[in-house]
């Protein structure tokens, strides 16, 4: 126990853990009693990928290079801390969301595999850009989407039986545990502060 | 010297990623339409770029927002703010360079968009409006706004935080929009953010009023912004305040004074362009021009057909769908729908006299319900043209049959009843008051 | 290579010491680091030693102008430092070099030092020689134009250093400069210090008392916030005896005075 709270506060995790639960269900509950249910749905996503942004910082610790060193097994911890961080968020949507569950927990999949996957690409000072960005853009281009492929990009905005929109959740998802949990966080060269 | 640091700051900091990603986003989002074939929500013309362009702020702005304040924070990632207080430069000039950087780059970006954009549009259209360039220009100014914006709050909470809820506070912002404009005695407020409620046709623009409005607010923005990375003290920065306010007291009325949605009718576009020659007068819209000649032998030949009629009409004009009726007797007013920018009319020879003479020369007439009787329109045309079923594309099914037993009934009553019939067409159609869109 | 030399810096200076600070007092965070310190430093490179905790890099950074004084005067370059002082003609003419140095690592060396350079307000005309300039005199001359974030640890340094000297201060402060040099750039680095110290007053901090005791021509050793002697690297060495720790006279020399001392306070 006493690994895994150090483990969190050398990520800051606990202050990112206040702020993105209270962000995103704030942001969930905007609107959700509207008359367009098109809008809550919008909160709640914009809530979801604002919480996953907020943790996505906590992928990485300030020396990656050292952590690369230690002797322990990396890989369940950091596929365990992705997980952690799609429940905690989806947990905190869905109580304050009256969008159905099972979208809320097919774009948590896919988002916090996006997240994971960008930590490990661009590290984990931008590991928010990709959700916040692509989350962004699916709900701008959801309403005027005809063709599949951009039905499939905006594939966090559709209805909850649609099958490319999970397929795709679903692969980004563990697609980005995948890499994340094998690879870790990207080393930057150059000491990064907080 | 400062054109040097300038230099520097353009090629090293992340006022370049944010212009890229600007007109990554953007060209994307622009040639996506292409792939259902939908191009002409935005290609046909150069206002109808400039504005699908800002709706398409929608994506950039807030993105804009988080770049800028993640540029903000580089003195502290960078933990370069030790060795910063000890330098003698003051706070406000030393944020120059970079705000001109991300201003720029931002800039760059946006014309890229609009240039890639342009590509299209000039191979559609020879009309070269100006009206545009207020739209664009004003969307370019939104965007410094934003990465100012974001820069000025990046300093002013510079946790790691703040780029990831700036950007999804940003995407709030204009994706759900604030009802106090609908029912408040404000109108129009949504014109406070830099989008569009949705993409114009050729022959809209955009009132003068918003475009002044809405730059007045964004310099405003821009210069709160501004003044929150400048000012050296924390406890000033309330002065930031100042030109965001000001500029919000002097972009509202303006605002407020415009029609619904900030778009009014383009009268320049729509004026005409007239046949010069000694036939009968033919003309298009401004932003038709192209089609003149094409339309002027099919048009005359259904004015000779139409002579048939008691009060002939002696001229043909394309007209919008907004002009307001009633027809004068002497004109035939033929629809600009039937016209696309960059493919021609719809039709050609024989079957464009048919569509100019559907309804006996008058525009689509909408009746309460917003029908229109497309089927005595095309049965008048036949009568006219001399031959059932005319030229151009042909009813199926149930309406066909329809139009047949139609056809016959009126061929079955005399001559001189058959033409009281249709001339009564063409005074119903004559009495329409404005119209939506139609094409047939 | 000439530079050009302002008739300012020929004049004749009105004040006595660069430094001089008389009872001074510093806090860093909570911590009361510099208790009661009273210096008087002027043209010459000035070794500042002293066990970890004992508020030299506190001082440095007060001396910096990075942190206000908490009590007691302060005076560098006779401008009275506390309170609400005009503080920038007095860093035109400062160089420092940081024990963590910040930088940013897109930059390459050549535009950090002419960005800094730019910071210190120097004359426009005389940023592109005088950085070149500085640039050389570390000895990064070839890798001037790649990016600090392709630099290893000492050259790092170097173009910490480099950004410090840039503009020919009348004070330079350096924390712990010789990090991560090899033997090699050490000597050029002591040769460096021996030619900034005829003209400016150099104030260097660091562990390592081999430097100290070949180029410093003053030493100042502190402990816990006070100073505990100054002198010349010779008396240092004169002050320990075959009894105390350490491998070379200069450190042993350190020991004693350090145990006298906790001996006095104690």
């Amino acid at each position: 126990m006493r690994f895994v709270t150090l483990y969190l506060r050398s990520r800051q995790v606990p202050a990112a853990l206040a702020i993105a639960l209270v962000s995103a269900v704030l942001v969930a509950q905007l609107r959700s009693e509207s008359a367009d249910p098109q809008q809550g749905f919008v909160s709640t996503l914009l809530a979801l990928a604002l919480g996953l942004a907020v943790l996505g910082y906590g992928l990485g610790g300030p020396d990656a290079e050292l952590e690369r060193t230690a002797a322990i097994a990396w890989f369940p911890r950091r596929a365990a801390q992705v997980l952690a961080m799609a429940v905690v968020v989806a947990g905190g949507v869905l109580l304050s969301s009256a969008v159905p569950a099972g979208v809320i927990l097919r774009d948590a999949a896919g988002l916090a595999g996006l997240t994971a996957l960008t930590a490990t690409l661009l590290g984990r000072q931008l590991a928010w850009t990709l959700p916040v960005a692509w989350t962004g853009a699916a709900t701008v281009l959801a309403p005027v989407a005809d063709a599949p492929v951009l039905r499939a990009l905006s594939w966090p905005m559709q209805a909850p039986d649609d099958l490319t929109a999970s397929i795709i959740a679903c692969g980004l998802g563990v697609g980005g545990l995948v890499l994340y949990a094998a690879l870790g966080c990207r080393v930057e060269r150059g000491r990064q502060g907080s | 010297m400062i054109a040097r640091i300038l230099r520097t700051e353009l090629r090293r900091s992340s006022a370049l990623a944010a212009g890229g990603l600007v007109v990554v986003l953007g060209v994307a989002g622009l040639y996506s339409m292409a792939m259902t074939d939908q191009t002409d929500i935005w290609d046909t013309e150069w206002t109808v770029l400039a504005v699908f362009q800002r709706i398409m702020l929608a994506v950039l702005w807030p993105l804009a927002l988080g770049a800028g304040a993640w540029q903000a924070r580089r003195d502290r990632r960078t933990r370069m703010e030790e060795l910063l207080s000890t330098t003698p430069r003051p706070a406000w000039r030393r944020v120059l360079p970079t705000s001109a950087a991300m201003a720029i780059c931002l800039t760059i970006g946006y014309v890229a968009l609009l240039a890639a954009g342009a590509i299209r549009v000039a191979g559609n259209t020879d009309y070269r409006p100006a009206g545009w360039i207020p739209i664009a220009l004003v969307g370019a100014l939104s965007l410094i706004a934003a990465g100012w914006l974001g820069m000025g709050i990046g300093r002013l909470v510079p946790s790691t935080y703040t780029p990831p809820v700036l950007a999804v506070a940003g995407f709030l912002v204009l994706l759900v929009p604030v009802q106090v404009g609908k029912d408040g005695p404000i109108s129009n407020i949504s014109l406070l953010a830099p989008l569009f409620s949705g993409p114009s046709d050729e022959f809209t623009t955009v009132a003068g009023a918003v475009n002044a409005g809405q730059a007045v607010w964004f310099a405003g923005l821009a210069l709160g912004g501004l003044a929150l990375l400048m000012v050296a003290r924390r406890r000033w920065m309330a002065v930031a305040a100042v030109p965001v306010v000001a500029g919000l007291l002097i972009a509202v009325p303006l605002l407020d004074s415009a029609p619904e949605g900030g778009f009014q009718a383009d009268l320049v576009a729509a004026s005409e362009v007239c046949t010069a020659d000694s036939g009968p007068v033919v003309c298009v819209t401004k932003v038709h021009e192209d089609g003149l000649s094409a339309l002027t032998g099919p048009a005359r030949r259904a004015l000779t057909l139409l002579a048939k009629l008691p009060d002939a009409p002696t001229s043909v004009h394309e007209v919008t769908g907004s002009r307001p009726g009633p027809q004068p007797a002497a004109e035939v007013w033929f629809h600009s729908d039937n016209y696309r920018l960059g493919h021609g009319w719809e039709s050609s020879g024989d079957e464009l006299v048919v569509r100019v003479l559907a309804g006996a020369g008058t525009r689509p007439c909408p009746d309460q319900n917003g029908d229109v009787d497309y089927r005595t329109r095309a049965i008048v045309s036949a009568w006219l043209y001399g031959q059932y079923p005319a030229p151009g594309p042909k009813a199926t099914g149930e309406e066909a049959a329809a139009r047949d037993a139609a056809w016959q009934a009126l061929r079955a009553l005399p001559a001189d009843e058959q033409l009281r019939r249709v001339t009564a067409v063409r005074q119903e159609g004559l009495a329409c008051a404005s119209t939506g869109s139609g094409a047939r | 290579m000439a530079r050009v030399v302002d008739p300012a810096e020929l004049a004749p200076t009105r004040y006595a010491w660069e430094i001089e600070a008389e009872g001074l007092r510093v806090k860093a965070g909570r911590r009361l680091a510099v208790d009661g310190l009273d210096l008087r430093l002027g043209t010459g490179v000035h070794g500042l030693l002293g066990p970890n905790g004992a508020g030299k890099t506190t001082l440095i950074r007060a001396l910096a102008t990075v942190l206000p004084p908490a009590g007691g005067k302060l005076e560098l370059l006779g401008q009275s430092i506390g309170g609400r002082s005009n503080l920038r003609a007095l860093r035109r003419k400062l160089g420092y070099l940081p024990q963590e140095f910040g930088y940013y690592p897109k930059f390459t060396v050549r535009e950090f030092v002419e960005y800094m350079a730019w910071l210190k307000e120097m004359d426009g005309s005389q940023i592109v020689g005088a950085v070149q300039r500085a640039i050389d005199r570390v000895g990064l001359t070839d890798r001037a134009d790649d990016r600090m974030k392709t630099l290893s640890g000492g050259m790092l340094r170097r173009a910490g250093i480099a950004q410090a000297i840039v503009n020919d201060p009348d004070i330079l402060l350096l924390d712990e400069p010789t990090v991560g040099l090899d033997p090699a750039q050490r000597l050029d680095f002591r040769t460096l210090l021996r030619n900034l110290g005829e003209r400016a007053c150099v104030l260097v901090s660091t562990h390592l008392v081999e430097d100290v005791a070949a180029v410093c021509t003053h030493v100042v050793l502190m402990e816990e916030g006070r100073m505990v002697f100054r002198g010349t690297p010779d008396d240092l060495v004169a002050a320990g005896g075959t009894g105390d720790l350490g491998d070379s006279p200069i450190e042993r020399g350190y020991s004693a005075l350090l145990a006298r001392h906790r001996g006095v306070t104690r």
